[in-house]
């Protein structure tokens, strides 16, 4: 199947300052349907990538293609949906007119265009304030118009700059539910967000950046790996006089930790025999906060 | 070429409702209707009625000139894609739709606003004279019709310019192309008066970079009620459109291959 995102050393220099890399030499692959979260510290190149995809900013060296068509032609944007960073519609244009202008470039018209304004107005919870000028609008209203604009007329591909900008805890999580049902759709995400726990829920893949390049990406499994496997107990809990072969004891004899899950079992199994109370039993993901710490060092 | 005119349209209307809608063009149509006002006032101490009409003629049009040619300095000076307008270019170049409609679309929603206020104003100063003279004047109407002209070619330069420029640096070169332009008959006479080969030469080479805006101007006819000369006038629109479109196509070019 061809692949809804795929870059090949695609490289950008800094303007007037020589050889310095703004992008160096990227080169990714994301199959359709996959969400992927595109992680790296301020200035890693996260918005130049997407500028680039998006053909905002032109391509200095190598190659990207957005469902087979090339960047930066016209084709390779169709059914593509763009959510910037501080969106701003024009502030003299009510909400209605905002949707309604880009349902009209979508190529919507008559009652098929008066419908999806309508539902997006009301998905977004802003059908009372359609006709209220967006220079009126808070922060998270604005956030919550460019996302019914986004959603406005289906799409196979959506890249969005930190989504959860201004919205408060319901609206991440109704944005959240739409995206994983957006997924399940078949429909493919490339997201950024400094809202980690969002992107960890979310994302099947990641694309780690750093300093414009690519130093990670790949599936979900691979990326967070297992760091094996850990038995809670509860305070004050008798241990097994003897542990499994490659079981390590915490400091302060709450905890035990291991590598494989054999060795796990059979110590949770001595540990229940011995009357301890367990609080918890399972696999340590290595999460994502960790993995960019470690690709920041 | 459907597609791409569906989008002029759109963008068109969508940039004219903006225009429309703004502080500054309610504030300055407020101030004309405020020159009127005065124009008139003054009038009435004046038993000549030659000069009444003058007066109100000279105060509307001169009032209503700067109403249309600094629209159309500060909102092409905003440049599209510039400023707060940064991040709507942006969700807008990402749509698949050329750029160059885009830019022309932008474009055409401020030659409407142009129009509506030159239009506006026009009518506005016309009855005016109409309600207090009983005299309706024909070159009224032809004078805002230029006006209007030379305010898109104004636009078209300033927005060519605001592809490099800041807001600030678009709008002062506009201002000074627009008075140098309405000069150039002045500029002209410089370059046969004895002057060295060099100065010869750049005054030739300004004279053909600058719109004529000299050549549109029918302002003594519309005040004195002369007959307007077509045979004059024709040349002075025929280099307005030529220029305007040499302008346009260098700066969708310019646009076209911008970072937005």
């Amino acid at each position: 199947m061809t692949l809804a995102i795929e870059t090949a050393g695609l490289s950008r220099y800094r303007r007037g300052r020589g050889p310095e890399h703004v992008l160096s030499e990227v080169s990714l692959a994301v199959p359709q349907g996959a969400c992927v979260g595109l992680l790296g510290a301020n200035g890693a190149g996260k918005s130049t990538l997407i500028k680039m995809l998006l053909g905002l900013a032109p391509i200095g060296e190598g190659t990207a293609q957005l469902f087979g068509r090339p960047v930066p032609t016209m084709a390779s944007r169709e059914g593509v949906g763009y959510l910037p960073e501080h969106a701003s519609p024009l502030p003299h244009l009510t909400g209605r007119e905002h949707l309604e202008l880009f349902g009209q470039l979508a190529g919507l018209a008559g009652t098929a265009l008066d419908a999806a304004v309508a539902r997006g107005l009301a998905d977004a919870g802003l059908a009372p304030f359609a006709g209220v000028a967006t220079g009126r609008y808070s922060k998270g209203m604005l956030q919550k118009l460019e996302l019914a604009r986004v959603m406005l007329t289906p799409s196979r591909l959506l890249v969005l700059d930190e989504p959860m900008t201004g919205l408060d805890a319901t609206g991440q999580l109704d944005l959240e539910e739409r995206l994983a049902g957006l997924v399940r759709e078949g429909v493919t995400i490339l997201v950024t967000s400094h809202a980690l726990h969002v992107l960890e829920h979310l994302c099947d893949h990641f694309a780690l950046l750093r300093r414009g390049r690519l130093v990670r990406s790949g599936p979900r499994r691979e990326i967070l790996k297992s760091e094996g496997f850990r038995i809670a107990l509860a305070p004050g809990q008798p241990l097994p006089a003897e542990l499994p072969a490659g079981v390590e004891r915490s400091a302060d004899g709450r905890a035990l930790t291991c590598a494989d899950r054999a060795a796990a079992d059979a110590a949770l199994a001595r540990v229940v025999a011995a009357g301890a109370a367990v609080e918890s039993f399972g696999e340590v993901i290595r999460g994502i906060d960790q993995l960019l710490r470690e690709v920041a060092d | 070429m459907e597609r791409a005119l569906r989008v002029i349209r759109i963008l068109a209307v969508a940039s004219f409702r903006r225009g429309l809608r703004g502080r500054l063009g309610l504030l300055a149509l407020a101030g004309v209707l405020g020159m009127f006002m005065l124009g008139t006032v003054f009038s009435r101490f004046d038993k000549n009625l030659g000069l009444e009409l003058r007066l109100v003629l000279e105060t509307g049009l001169a009032a209503s000139a700067l109403l249309v040619l600094g629209t159309a300095l500060l909102l092409s000076s905003r440049g599209f894609g510039h400023g707060e307008d940064t991040r709507f270019a942006q969700v807008l170049v990402a749509l698949p739709v050329s750029r160059r409609a885009l830019f022309l679309g932008h474009f055409g929603g401020l030659v409407l606003t142009l129009a509506t206020y030159s239009a506006g104003t026009g009518l506005a100063l016309a009855a005016t004279v109409w309600w207090r003279f009983g005299i309706w004047r024909n070159e009224l109407l032809v004078h805002f019709g230029t006006l209007f002209v030379e305010a898109v070619l104004l636009a078209a330069v300033v927005s060519l310019v605001a592809r490099w420029g800041s807001a600030v640096v678009a709008f002062f070169t506009g201002l000074a192309v627009a008075l140098i332009a309405h000069a150039e008959a002045v500029v002209a006479h410089l370059g046969e008066s004895g002057t060295s080969a060099a100065l010869d030469f750049l005054i030739r080479m300004v004279l053909k970079l600058l719109p004529d805006l000299a050549g549109l101007d029918v302002r003594a006819s519309a005040v004195r009620g002369v007959a307007v000369k077509w045979a004059a006038l024709a040349p002075a629109l025929a280099h307005a459109a030529l220029y305007l479109i040499a302008v346009l196509w260098i700066a969708t070019a310019l646009f076209e291959r911008q970072e937005i």
